[in-house]
């Protein structure tokens, strides 16, 4: 097809056409893009739109939650609620992305319980391994919450090889 | 005559509605049931997620839930099909808003499939909709593919290896073609099935892209996503998928089809291993 025939098919196609045509390469592109973000490790090949569900065991990840003032003392799931804290991470899609400080700040909001206490918001990750073939449970993002005094805390994190530090006024 | 020629009609004819849509309008109409089935399935899925809701956070997903479920018979007359997608899609969009992160693929495969039926006032008439869901279609099974690839655990038998010994009931089926040292080392057998999976991803792929209509084809297919569904005891998304080839085909759906569509999504709010337990255990 000559350059000169293919815009004049262009030209006959209707506005439904483009919209069509647009929505495929928007899809298409995302699907290449998914690709790539899953290739780094970057995001759950599960979620997000990708169609990388069944590629690997999905990895499960989820919150363990410890009091880090004496004793590291890992707390019951029945002592506290994550699902705010869960939905302001995306819950946990976007695998290198660091604990976000509104989390921290919706998650003490959910548990005034646990204001003034030393915390540590450990992820986990069922990684899939070979040889042999099986699933191993692994700490995949470490933050810690440090209170200097009643109203102010510290946040210090590590993600991906990433560190991430912060300090946060807090109002209960 | 060919073997094709003389199988084709006897078991298309048993899930298409061949006969019955000689006519525009009855065609139009078995369209619009294999519309209201994909949307079906959405309904069901959320419908599986209830179950675990806590509802001291309010009755709105409920209340959402059983709009959505009221707008599917209205999918089916002409009149009002257009309006009852657009309600469903309204009702949809709040959880989309909150729960994007977590969606499912097969949401968002009908994210892209059903609220696209909107841009035409009859789409069981309109091939480019047809089209749409073809291609649509063709280009998930090879991102399917694509990831799989990426992934390497099929290529290598680790992921059915895996399945065999770690998967649901179901996704156990294969583990009495190996013995235990395909954890070590994947055996043929689970080499051979996760090749065969991703050869045939990338077929279908390739023949929907290549607008290959052949009801033998589609029969084949949907055999296949039956079996997929079975052994990853997941019929939701294939449902989903066998409703949108209906549409791409051109076909509709029968009503005979819509019924094991019907028992599929049924089953597997519970799921098929438990299904099976309870019957045969």
């Amino acid at each position: 097809m000559s350059s000169g025939n293919f815009f004049a098919s262009l030209k006959k196609l209707s506005g439904k056409h483009y919209i069509i045509i647009s929505l495929l390469t928007v899809h298409t592109s995302w699907i290449v893009y998914h690709m790539n973000l899953v290739s780094q490790e970057l995001i759950n090949p599960w979620k997000l739109g990708g169609y990388g569900m069944y590629t690997k065991p999905a990895n499960r990840a989820s919150l363990r939650l410890y009091d880090i003032r004496s004793e590291t003392e890992k707390l019951s799931k029945k002592t506290y609620t994550s699902k705010g804290f869960r939905s302001a991470n995306y819950r946990y899609s976007f695998r290198c992305r660091p604990i976000s400080e509104a989390s921290l700040l919706i998650f003490l909001k959910d548990n005034p319980h646990l204001e003034n206490v030393d915390l540590r918001f450990t992820i986990k990750e069922r990684e899939f391994r070979r040889n042999p073939i099986r699933t191993k449970l692994i700490n995949h993002s470490v933050t810690e919450i440090r209170w200097q005094q009643k109203d102010r805390f510290t946040y210090s994190g590590k993600v991906c090889g990433n560190e991430y530090t912060g300090i946060v006024d807090y109002k209960s | 005559m060919t073997l094709q020629a003389a199988i084709t009609p006897t078991i298309t004819g048993f899930l298409w509605p061949s006969g019955e849509a000689a006519t525009r309008d009855s065609s139009g109409k078995f369209n619009r049931l294999a519309l209201m089935t994909a949307m079906m399935s959405v309904v069901f899925e959320k419908s599986t997620k209830l179950a675990r809701y806590n509802f001291d956070e309010g009755y709105e997903p409920v209340i959402m839930l059983a709009g959505m479920a009221a707008t599917l018979p209205f999918v089916l007359f002409e009149k009002y099909s257009r309006i009852a997608i657009l309600l469903f899609v309204l009702l949809l969009a709040p959880t989309v808003y909150t729960s994007w992160a977590t969606y499912a693929n097969h949401s968002w495969l009908a994210l892209w499939a059903i609220p696209v039926a909107l841009l035409f006032s009859k789409f069981w008439d309109d091939p480019l909709y047809a089209n749409y869901l073809r291609v649509t279609l063709g280009v998930v099974m090879l991102a399917a593919f694509s990831q799989k690839v990426l992934a390497g655990t099929y290529w290598d038998g680790s992921y059915i290896a895996y399945l065999s010994y770690y998967g649901s009931h179901t996704e156990r089926m294969f583990q009495f073609l190996c013995t235990d040292a395909t954890l070590q080392v994947p055996c043929g057998w689970h080499r051979f099935i996760g090749i065969f999976i991703m050869g045939w991803q990338f077929a279908v792929g390739a023949l929907l892209l290549a607008g290959v209509r052949s009801l033998l084809f589609l029969f084949v297919e949907i055999s296949f996503l039956l079996g997929a569904g079975v052994y990853a005891d997941e019929m939701n998304f294939q449902v989903l998928n066998i409703a949108l080839l209906c549409i791409a085909f051109r076909v509709g759906m029968s009503y005979r089809l819509f019924s094991i569509c019907v028992i599929l999504l049924v089953i597997d709010l519970h799921g098929i291993g438990e299904f099976v337990e309870h019957v045969f255990w």
